[in-house]
């Protein structure tokens, strides 16, 4: 996890280090890929490299991958209108439990509010930050997570 | 915490657990933004010649910073050179160099099958990375390439032996990719089956 964010913490290759298996990690919840989750990880690392100057990298590392994972899930969204068929968001997904097929199944902005929240620990309002909306989204977004996942477990 | 809820978060901390930690080649992107001179990563210079994020790490550490960055440059250059003969083909047989290995950005991706109905998987093949100049590269049973080429513009299009016998064009979503001094893009080329 990338929980902690400490205002003005040095990058150098040491932090880089640090944080690369926590991003890869969130990468892989946020975009439900083993492979997407490292691409945005990358991405986000070179973005943090490009700015001249970050108060609180960590965070924005964070925000960083939320949006690229956005950003992807709508870019795959048309390439599968393209498709006009359907394909698996993730093959390993049913090898791990029941829940994950269908956490990875959820729109990405609900997927983001149920990993920032259950994995990262964050409060409605960091989530809120994160994501750029106001609270009362966040929680009608993970309102909706949960319900689509009541009803594909306990139906 | 509801019982939903506490299986929810289980299997997040299960998927996080399983995922696989690839090596983060952090001497090529620090090296690409830390650049004795004060360059910034997409290489201009910046009129007080520093760099804001990294660069009180570099002040401290002095002498021996600037030393590490010289080796990491070096260690880049290798690495990128051993990247061209793995790949078989970055380098353009027969053509002169306008920029030197050390100039050159990379092109990293992956050439993937995408059936309408089923998983997407990776294949072997071959990339053609067009521009100034063309490069071809020879691609594994993991589906992985790298390329190192000079900063530009790129066209990146695949060819599998599984999508129409080497004939059928596998694109990038995104269209041309373009290639800094220093810095990695990553692409994904699909063959796109109907």
């Amino acid at each position: 996890m990338i929980v902690d964010s400490l205002e003005g913490e040095g990058v150098d290759e040491n932090f880089l280090r640090a944080v690369w298996p926590g991003l890869v990690r969130l990468g892989r919840l946020l975009t439900g890929s083993q492979e997407q989750g490292e691409d945005i990880a990358q991405e986000a690392v070179l973005g943090l490299l490009r700015q001249e100057s970050v108060q609180a990298p960590r965070a924005y590392l964070r925000r960083s991958m939320v949006n690229l994972s956005i950003n992807l899930a709508r870019n795959s969204s048309r390439e599968r209108a393209y498709l006009a068929g359907t394909r698996e968001p993730d093959v390993e997904a049913s090898e791990i439990d029941e829940v994950w097929p269908v956490v990875v199944a959820l729109p990405a902005r609900q997927r983001a509010v149920v990993v920032l929240r259950y994995y990262e620990d964050l409060s409605e309002a960091d989530i809120a930050s994160v994501l750029g909306c106001r609270p009362g989204t966040v929680k009608s977004l993970a309102a909706r997570a949960l319900k689509q996942l009541r009803q594909e477990l306990d139906p | 915490m509801t019982d939903l809820e506490a299986r929810l978060r289980a299997s997040l901390f299960r998927v996080a657990e399983d995922t696989t930690i690839p090596d983060l080649d952090v001497t090529a992107q620090v090296d690409s933004s830390v650049g004795a001179g004060g360059h910034t990563p997409d290489g201009s210079h910046r009129p007080d010649g520093t760099v804001p994020v990294p660069a009180p790490r570099l002040g401290r550490r002095g002498l021996i910073s600037v030393l590490a960055v010289a080796i990491g440059v070096i260690a880049v250059t290798v690495s990128i050179a051993v990247i061209q003969r793995e790949t078989g083909g970055s380098s353009p047989a027969g053509t002169d160099h306008p920029t030197t290995v050390s100039q050159h950005g990379e092109i990293r991706g992956l050439l993937l099958i995408s059936p309408p109905m089923s998983a997407e998987h990776v294949s072997s093949g071959s990339i053609v990375i067009t521009g100034t100049r063309v490069f071809t590269i020879t691609v594994g049973d993991s589906g992985r390439f790298t390329a190192s080429v000079p900063p530009g513009n790129y066209t990146v299009i695949g060819h599998s032996p599984e999508y129409g016998g080497n004939e059928g064009d596998c694109i990038t979503q995104s269209g041309p990719v373009t290639v800094r001094q220093h810095r990695t893009v990553s692409v994904r080329v699909r063959c796109l089956e109907k």
